[in-house]
């Protein structure tokens, strides 16, 4: 192990003893290919056990280890150390979600959030195991996948100030993957999902500042997938005003 | 869902806009629509002022020519230039254009965009210093 070394300015909230967040400073040994996550974990198993933060699969596909990075929210078991070394490295939990403990945030807000939206295949009637799959074919799975990368890591929610501001606002990964859904050439739960979708909480609180595609580890573009459905609703909004007596 | 144990809910910070260059930028954008309806407004004035007749309008054009409205149209400008750039910078990630069962790459809707901009500009400029 190299003799340089990296100092890790983590957030301590401990509801047992404090009332509000502080920092304590660590110094942890400097590895070119360590991540963020290399280095937390050294943190806990060799300098302090009572350290709290959330992780899981350490490539990318879990979304549990989103935390603020030097103020920008990152996966940090994708954030290298030498991208940052040799200045000190602050490590935040994720932005605007209430503090458990540590580094780890309360996301039940956005789980209650992600269930309203109905991310999943809605269908008017359901058709017997027996007759098969629905079918898809590669264009129509086209149109929806990059929105169907999503992995709920909510850097998005993290990087998005309405939130902050805001936090009625359904959000950009909820939303992302209720375009997902609406997208998808099985579903038929348009209807439902747009009753959340295009509430007064839904796609009209975004102002587009788009910082949640500029985060999100997936490309998924949320961003872009709110402000369709801004022209989706507001197309179909027009169509049964001037056609009442056409199909939406 | 009701949780039982002790949470911290931090506070956005009212500069929370200056702690990024993308943040501010974005309220620079939302700033230019103050700009922009001020515009409207003086506009609005002018043409009731023209319909009050030739005096009316010409002590209303002396008026809006003083330093102070010349500076204020000069930023007014460059707000509505910068807020034209940014809004149709998206038009492609924005708007899907099906073409059948193609799908028109998102980067020639942007162009496209901002070719029907400078086209219909141009007609306008030529109409206002050519035609009228």
């Amino acid at each position: 192990m190299s003799d340089k070394t990296i100092g890790i300015r983590v957030t301590r909230f401990r509801p047992e003893q404090e009332d509000a967040p502080t920092e304590q400073v660590y110094e942890v040994p400097y590895q070119e290919d360590w991540v963020v996550l290399d280095a937390l974990n050294y943190i806990k198993d060799h300098i302090d056990g009572t350290l709290s933060y959330r992780w899981s699969c350490r490539m990318g596909v879990c979304g549990s280890c989103g935390m603020m990075v030097n103020g920008e929210p990152k996966l940090t078991c994708a954030a290298f150390l030498k991208d940052y070394y040799p200045n000190e490295l602050v490590v935040q939990p994720l932005a605007h979600f209430p503090i458990i403990r540590d580094l780890v945030v309360d996301i039940d807000d956005f789980m209650d959030k992600l269930k309203a939206v109905q991310p999943w295949i809605i269908r008017e009637e359901e058709k017997p195991v027996a007759e098969g799959e629905y079918l898809q074919s590669p264009a129509e799975l086209k149109e929806f996948k990059q929105f169907s990368q999503c992995i709920n890591c909510l850097l998005c929610y993290a990087a998005c100030p309405v939130y902050g501001l805001e936090d009625v606002f359904v959000g950009p990964a909820a939303l992302a993957l209720s375009y997902r859904y609406n997208l998808d050439s099985r579903d038929e739960g348009y209807a439902q999902r747009t009753v959340v979708a295009a509430s007064s909480e839904g796609i009209w609180e975004c102002t587009f500042i788009g910082e949640c595609s500029v985060v999100c580890p997936k490309d998924v573009d949320p961003a872009a997938a709110i402000q369709r459905t801004k022209v989706e609703t507001t197309t179909n909004w027009f169509k049964s005003f001037l056609m009442p007596w056409g199909n939406k | 869902m009701s949780q039982s144990y002790e949470t911290y809910k931090p506070k956005l910070s009212p500069t929370w806009w200056l702690k990024s260059r993308n943040y501010f930028l974005f309220m620079m954008r939302e700033l230019s629509s103050v700009f922009i309806a001020a515009f409207v407004i003086l506009f609005l004035y002018q043409l009731f002022a023209l319909a009050e007749g030739k005096e009316a309008y010409a002590a209303c054009r002396d008026e809006l020519t003083t330093p102070g409205f010349v500076v204020f149209y000069a930023v007014a400008f460059v707000f509505a230039l910068y807020h034209t750039i940014t809004w149709l910078g998206v038009m492609g990630r924005v708007q899907v254009v099906r073409m059948g069962a193609f799908t028109v790459p998102p980067k020639l809707v942007t162009a496209g965009a901002f070719v029907g901009f400078f086209f219909v500009s141009a007609v306008v400029g030529y109409i206002f210093l050519y035609v009228l």
